[in-house]
Parts: structure tokens; sequence; C-alpha cells
């Protein structure tokens, strides 16, 4: 058999008759699965800003499922369109895909699945505070090919899902409204430990946006040039989390020169310090 | 059939369904339309708040009230161990002080001789630094502890009415200020009820205090379980405000028709915010050609006024008067820290809303606001009332 005939007998078996009709009506059904796709994220967001804190992740984390649903169905609508999907022609056209995409497509295809993974994953969902890499923020967006984090400096950073099979994830709320600050606080070795320990504890207690239920734990580290105290403490929405940790500062500040606590005196040329965990995020 | 429209209703959210099945009803309940009722004239008003604030609290909370504190005057005297204090708590918006000093003057038969009042429910100073030592200088002035045995002198009290032992908190919130060692009079407290077994405490708190105060300093722990008032409902209501003096007897004409358990579900129970919400329908009928001397005042509702958008420093700064049930503007500045103005240009706004009223320089939320902001701090993940 000649092979331009073979193709054609492939082309026959596999796909349907391409008619204008067909072509419009996918046209169409693209259209209204992009059109789709802005709404959910658009009504989503809008919804979650205008509901109670408490239903607002619940209503954000809906937004890739719903995503999820439109891009099946669409698909779905556009292969019984064009395609014959038959069990041999199924065998066929994965094979073709898979081929396809390991040379050409390769890292998009590896985020889509990676994004698929993290659905039923969950390192993260929209909503939550999450560090990748060097970049930590809010997570805003879920798509196809990405998720958007909006960072503490007001930019958009987009990331793609295929990060997560190399990176590390860090996640803060992991779907909760609340989520632990940790700040730091430095002391000349000579002060009264129980009176900087309890004012932290007071500090905590008494800003207004302390998540009370949680607990307030404060922790001590010695070194060389002095004693640094950690007060671990939960807002009521970790959206005040910079607020937050000013409002912890500003209150403590006043209470240690009330009581004269003294601050290190570090030599001069002393380098900067950094916190135990080694990734401060500093607003 | 009543039980699955229960759960379903129940399912859609009880306040959605209420407020649906009110507006429906409300055209239907005085019978009156707008047009043939105007509003209560200022004298009037006043003179009814006046009359409403002086009334003796409704029979169902004193008798709470005195039943708890006989039941735990009888444990202390038999179980020493047991604890020597007993705590009640109210809605913030309650008057506790005197419905505590009715409560137990008119209908325990304490005698005030018998009850110690070291501190006044109005004493929360200045600068809150300085309230500890203001409780230890009220402590000092307790009658002395009886030498000997301490346990062997509880047989005072309300039926025997001699040797007085007992002292009244009468509000536990005006005690502490929510800033950096704002409760250490709290502590003081607690170790002045170790250090005097031989008297017993009646401890008068708010609840949302309560609940703070708790988190903070283990109140529960230190001063024992504490009582709380009951939900009053639509029978205990409507005795106590149709037992106003001045009010015209033309009102008594449609309070059959008036639904006093909505009343009652509306103020949670909780009378203060019943009588404001009550007090707040009150319409003068038209008379026709100016006939009649008495206005004839007829009661409409009952309703809630809507709640305005509040943005999210609105809801720190109503939750900061909650709990401390009644604070000044100093004292609520240094709660929050103001360091650009916000918190005083938001309580304007608040109170220009009258979702804040002012008596004097003394700021607390409106009773007629109360249900829905406790529920949006609620719904917004905030540390709310205790039970």
């Amino acid at each position: 058999m000649p092979i331009a005939q073979l193709n054609s007998s492939v082309f026959t078996d596999l796909f349907t008759d391409l008619t204008l009709a067909k072509l419009l009506r996918a046209a169409i059904a693209i259209g209204i699965a992009y059109g789709g796709m802005w709404l959910v994220e658009v009504s989503t967001t809008w919804a979650s800003e205008k509901v109670a804190r408490r239903f607002r992740m619940l209503i954000k984390q809906s937004l890739p499922l719903w995503k999820a649903i439109i891009l099946i169905t669409t698909i779905s609508y556009l292969l019984q369109q064009f395609l014959k999907l038959s069990q041999t022609n199924l065998l066929a056209i994965t094979g073709t895909i898979a081929i396809a995409l390991a040379f050409a497509l390769k890292d998009y295809v590896s985020s889509i699945i990676a994004g698929i993974v993290a659905l039923f994953e969950a390192p993260y969902r929209v909503g939550d505070r999450i560090q990748i890499g060097d970049h930590y923020g809010e997570m805003v967006g879920y798509g196809l090919r990405a998720i958007q984090l909006h960072t503490p400096d007001d930019n958009i950073v987009t990331i793609p899902h295929n990060k997560t099979w190399t990176e590390a994830i860090a996640n803060a709320n992991t779907g909760a409204l609340e989520a632990q600050v940790a700040t730091d606080f430095y002391f000349d070795h000579q002060i009264e430990s129980d009176i900087v320990i309890t004012i932290l504890r007071q500090a905590a207690y008494s800003s207004p946006y302390t998540q009370l239920r949680l607990p307030v734990t404060v922790i001590m580290r010695e070194y060389p040039w002095g004693t640094q105290f950690k007060l671990r403490c939960y807002p009521l929405d970790i959206r005040d989390e910079f607020t937050y940790r000013t409002d912890l500062i500003r209150r403590s500040k006043q209470a240690f020169r009330r009581h004269g606590l003294a601050y290190p005196n570090l030599p001069a040329g002393w380098p900067g310090i950094r916190g135990e965990s080694g990734s401060e995020r500093d607003g | 059939m009543k039980a699955i429209i229960g759960s379903v209703t129940a399912g859609l959210g009880g306040s959605w369904w209420r407020s649906l099945r009110r507006w429906l009803q409300s055209s239907q309940k005085s019978g009156f339309s707008d047009g043939e009722l105007s509003d209560l004239p200022a004298p009037l008003r006043n003179r009814l708040q006046q009359d409403i604030e002086s009334l003796l609290a409704p029979e169902a909370s004193r008798t709470t009230i005195c039943t708890a504190v006989q039941e735990g005057l009888k444990r202390w005297r038999q179980q020493p161990q047991a604890g020597n204090a007993l705590v009640i708590l109210a809605n913030p918006l309650e008057p506790l002080d005197h419905l505590l000093s009715d409560a137990l003057s008119a209908d325990a038969g304490f005698r005030a001789s018998d009850l110690i009042t070291p501190l006044a429910a109005d004493q929360r100073r200045d600068d809150p630094l300085t309230m500890p030592e203001l409780v230890r200088e009220a402590f000092r002035a307790l009658p002395a502890m009886p030498s000997g045995d301490n346990n062997s002198d509880k047989d005072g009290g309300a039926e025997g009415g001699e040797q007085a032992r007992l002292v009244l908190i009468p509000a536990l919130d005006m005690l502490f200020l929510r800033c950096i060692g704002g409760w250490e009079s709290i502590e003081v407290l607690r170790s002045e009820l170790v250090q005097r077994p031989d008297l017993f405490w009646v401890i008068g708190c708010n609840r949302w205090a309560w609940s703070f105060l708790d988190a903070v300093a283990q109140a529960e722990a230190c001063f024992g379980a504490p009582v709380s008032l009951p939900r009053l409902g639509g029978d205990d209501l409507k005795p106590w405000l149709l037992s106003l003096e001045s009010l015209p007897p033309a009102v008594e004409a449609n309070t059959d028709s008036f639904d006093w358990q909505e009343l009652a579900d509306l103020a949670k129970g909780v009378s203060t915010i019943a009588a404001r919400i009550w007090l707040d329908g009150l319409r003068v009928e038209e008379q026709p050609n100016g006939a009649g001397d008495e206005p004839r005042l007829i009661a409409t509702g009952p309703a809630l006024r809507s709640l305005p958008s509040l943005v999210g420093i609105d809801r720190y700064l109503l939750h900061a008067v909650l709990i401390h049930g009644r604070i000044s503007r100093r004292h609520l500045i240094r709660c929050l820290g103001d360091a650009d103005g916000r918190v005083e240009a938001r309580t304007q706004w608040l109170l220009r809303q009258g979702i804040l009223e002012t008596r004097g320089d003394i700021l607390m939320v409106s009773p007629l606001h109360y249900g829905q902001i406790a529920s949006d701090l609620a719904n917004n993940n905030f540390f709310v009332e205790s039970a």
C-alpha cells in the first residue's frame, strides 16, 4: 500500500469529518471555557474578599477545582467532536502525544501534571502563605501551568507547578487563617530574663491581632554577644503578619524602655545577625 | 415534618430564616402602616429610657444570682477547699453591678451592711499600671481575718444576718486593660482570695472579658467555673417591660399581637438589649383631628437596625470595647495603639453610625447592633464571649 494512502486511511480512522459547524462549535466551546475560567477566577476572588474571614479560605481553595472541571469538560467535548474514540485510536493518540510531548513540550506538560498532582497532595492552596525558593507571599492564583504569589513588596511572582518536583515548599498556614509569626528580640547577657519573657508574653496577649485560642511561647537562645528571645504567636489573620509583628515590637519596646532593659553591645564591624531559621520573612 | 423543616432552616442558617420570616410578618404585626405612626417625642423617649434603667432586673436573672450565691455559700461552708469565690457572667451591655446588688439586697436577704464592696464598678484608673495598687489599697480596708481557726466562723450570711462575710466585686472587667501589665490586678485579686479563705467572694464579669482573662490569666482555674445569667424568653420580658410606670395604658392594647419571643431572640435573651429594641420600635399613633391628651403608643417590630459595612480596624476596635464592656477613649487608644490617628477617626465614624454610644467619655456598643456585631466578629475569627 502506498504511504500516502496509508496516512489517509489512519487519518480517516482516527479523526471525524471536519466541518465548518464543528469548527464553529469548537471555537465557541473554547471561548466559553476561557470566559468561564476568567469568570470563576474573578468571582471567587471577589466573593472571598466579601465574605467573613472564616469562609475566605474555603472559597479561595475551590478555585482550582472549578478550573479543573471547566478544563476537563471542554477537552472531553473537543475530543468527542474531532476524534473517533475507539480503544485502538486511544492507544494510537496516547502514543503520538507522548512522543510529541517528550521532545517539544516536556516542561509545559511536566508543570500541568505537577499541577494536577498538587491538587491532590495539596502542598499549597489558594490563600496560603508559602515560600518556594527565595519567593514568599500569599498564593493568589492557581493556573494550569503555574501558581501566582503576591509578595509583601506587592509583586506578583509566577512559579511553574513543576518546581514541586525539585524545590522544598514551606507553607505557613496550610489552609488555615492563622499561621505562626516568630519575632526575635536580642538583649545583653545581664538582663533579668523572666522580665523579658513576661513582657513578651503580655505583648502577644495584649495585641488586638493575636489569636488567643492558639499558644503563645517564648524561647531563648544564647550567643556570645547576647541572648536571643524568640516570641512565637499567631495573628487572627495571617494577612496581618507584618502589621502584627510591628505591633508586637512596638508594645514590647515600650515596656523594655520602662524596665530599662539593655540591648546587646556589639563591637564595631560585627556581622549582621540572622535568626535561627536562616530564612527570615522580612516583609 | 416539623423536625425536617427545622433541620432545613438550621442548614440554611437560623438567622437568615428568622430575618426572612420577620420581613414577611413585619407588616402584619402592628396592623398599622408607616403613615399612621410617627417616632416617639424625645422627652417621652428619655423618660422611658430612664425608667427602664431604674427597673429592677427581670426576676429570672435575680433568681439565678440568688440561687447561685446561696448554693455557693452552702458549698463553701461544707467544703472550704471547694473554693471561696463565685463568678457570675453577663453580657457586656448588662449593668451587672446593679443586677448583683438588686439580687443580693432585695432578694437574697443580704443587708447593704452585710455586703462588702471594696471596689466600685467604675474604677478603671487612667494609668492601668496603677490598678494593682488600687486593688491592694481597697483590700487593706477589708475586715481583719478572725484569729484562730479560719473556718470556725462561717455561719453568717443571708439567713442569719450575722457577721458580714460576703465580698462583692461587681465588675471584674473594670480591673484590667488589655495592655502590657494591664491585668496584674487580677493576679492581686487571685492572691487575696487565697489569703482570705474566711470571706466568700461574689465576682461579676462580662462574658467577653471572662473569655479573655481565662486565656491570658487562667481565670477559670483561679476563680472556679462561672455561672451565666439565663437567656431570657418572651415570657420573662413581657411582664418586665410592661411594669414600666411611665408607660401610657394605650401600649397594652397591642401587647398580645407583639411578638415577645421574637424580641427575646433578637436580643439574645439579654434584658438591656431587649429593652432598647422594644423602645426603638415604639411609635406614636396619629390622633385624628388632634383628639385625646395622652399619646397612643404602639409597639412595632421588633427589628434590629442594619449594621453598616465594617472595615478591618472597626472590628478590632469593637472587639476591644466589648472585652472591656465600657472603656474610655484614652484607654481604647492605649489598647490598640494609635500612631496615625486611625482609631480616633474610626471611633468617630462608629459613633456617627450609632454602632458605638457614649456616656460622658465612656464608650460602649449600642444594644441595637450588639447581635450583629457579635456574629460578625465570630465569623471573622475573633475570640468572642464564652458560652
